[in-house]
């Protein structure tokens, strides 16, 4: 849950990157960290396995701009994607305001993905959020390798609620600013709090 | 004044905030509403990091009980004379943690009854202020935003 503060005019709001392992959620971060500029960025906390596969989660705060005298902080977070880490997920997604589900555009992932989307629902389902309300974008990830299914077919398996979705290659950082810029905007337009007379 | 403010003006106010190395009040969901870094990016990761160990702490926990949500827990990871000390509590049903991250201190078990004794006060000094403050806004804050506004927003990146 987002936190405002009027005295110091401060929005301080929790996205996080869901999406089966290997999908290129810490990539995602890992480009929005390397792409900014130093005093917008904290250091970014990073919870590896040995093999550098996210163990419980990665940690990004950014400190963007101000929109109409509010300063918004937005705090990056990504869950750990292999199936066996299903409990840190859901202790991650805690106070969430806004999610991107990073979906491998790989023919043979998309099991993994569909499994991760229901997993995701059930999740928010459980802590009580209206998956209706809550800002959620797609992101169909790596698509510049060779085994990518179709668009229109990851929208009709993975995106039945006509959420915006962007392509992305992660690795390149192509879309990763574009999602982060979209999930921002949802995630500001979703904020209860009226403005202070 | 929000809960933010609040708890700001009770750490300055009692000269609590020296109690620790770094001092910090966190919402379960790891936002900061209290530290003493002047830091935002070093207070951010505290926030997120307590939030992260104490909820990792209590699934651990769940494992071999169920009875958490009655007991009084705290969570200690420390030496001689540093460590972390972070303590759980609640207001209007709102889990929050209290957490001191302290280094070369002579008597941390004096340190750690301090906080202790802090959690108890803060909690019955919140509890105070919500209960005679409890003015919940279900307006949008923002009824829309163009693409200008989240250009300038996002002109920091150089993508």
């Amino acid at each position: 849950m987002s936190f405002v503060n009027y005295h110091t005019k401060e929005i301080n709001c929790k996205i996080v990157y869901y999406g089966p392992g290997l999908g290129g959620k810490t990539t995602n971060i890992q480009h929005v960290y390397q792409r900014t500029t130093a005093g917008t960025k904290g250091q970014m906390v990073t919870l590896n396995t040995e093999n550098e596969r996210t163990l419980f989660f990665d940690f990004l705060p950014l400190d963007l701009g101000t929109i109409r005298g509010f300063k918004t902080r937005f705090h990056l977070y990504t869950v750990p994607g292999q199936v066996f880490y299903e409990a840190s997920r859901k202790l991650i997604l805690r106070g969430v305001d806004g999610i991107v589900f990073v979906a491998d555009s790989q023919v043979e992932r998309m099991e993994d993905n569909i499994e991760s989307f229901e997993g995701l629902k059930r999740n928010l389902e459980e802590q009580g959020y209206d998956i209706d309300t809550l800002p959620i974008i797609m992101q169909w990830n790596k698509r510049d390798l060779p085994n990518t299914i179709a668009i229109q077919d990851l929208e009709s398996k993975l995106n039945k609620a006509d959420l915006p979705s962007f392509e992305s290659i992660a690795t390149k950082g192509e879309g990763v600013f574009e999602t982060l810029k979209m999930i921002s905007k949802l995630v500001l337009l979703n904020i209860k709090g009226g403005l202070d007379k | 004044m929000n809960l933010s403010m609040i708890i700001k003006q009770f750490f300055i106010e009692n000269d609590f905030h020296k109690i620790a190395n770094k001092t910090a009040v966190v919402r379960n969901d790891g936002i900061v509403l209290f530290s003493n870094s002047d830091n935002f990016n070093e207070s951010s990761s505290i926030g997120a990091l307590v939030g992260g160990l104490w909820q990792a702490a209590q699934s651990l926990n769940s494992i071999v009980s169920d009875r958490s949500e009655i007991l009084e827990f705290r969570l200690s990871f420390d030496t001689s004379d540093q460590g972390i000390y972070i303590l759980p509590f609640n207001i209007n049903k709102k889990e929050f943690y209290i957490c001191a991250i302290y280094n070369d201190v002579n008597n941390p078990a004096l340190l750690k009854r301090h906080l202790r004794n802090l959690k108890g006060n803060l909690s019955n000094y919140l509890l105070e202020y919500v209960s005679q403050n409890e003015d919940i806004k279900q307006d949008f804050l923002f009824n829309n935003i163009t693409d200008e506004e989240m250009d300038n927003l996002f002109s920091f990146s150089r993508y």
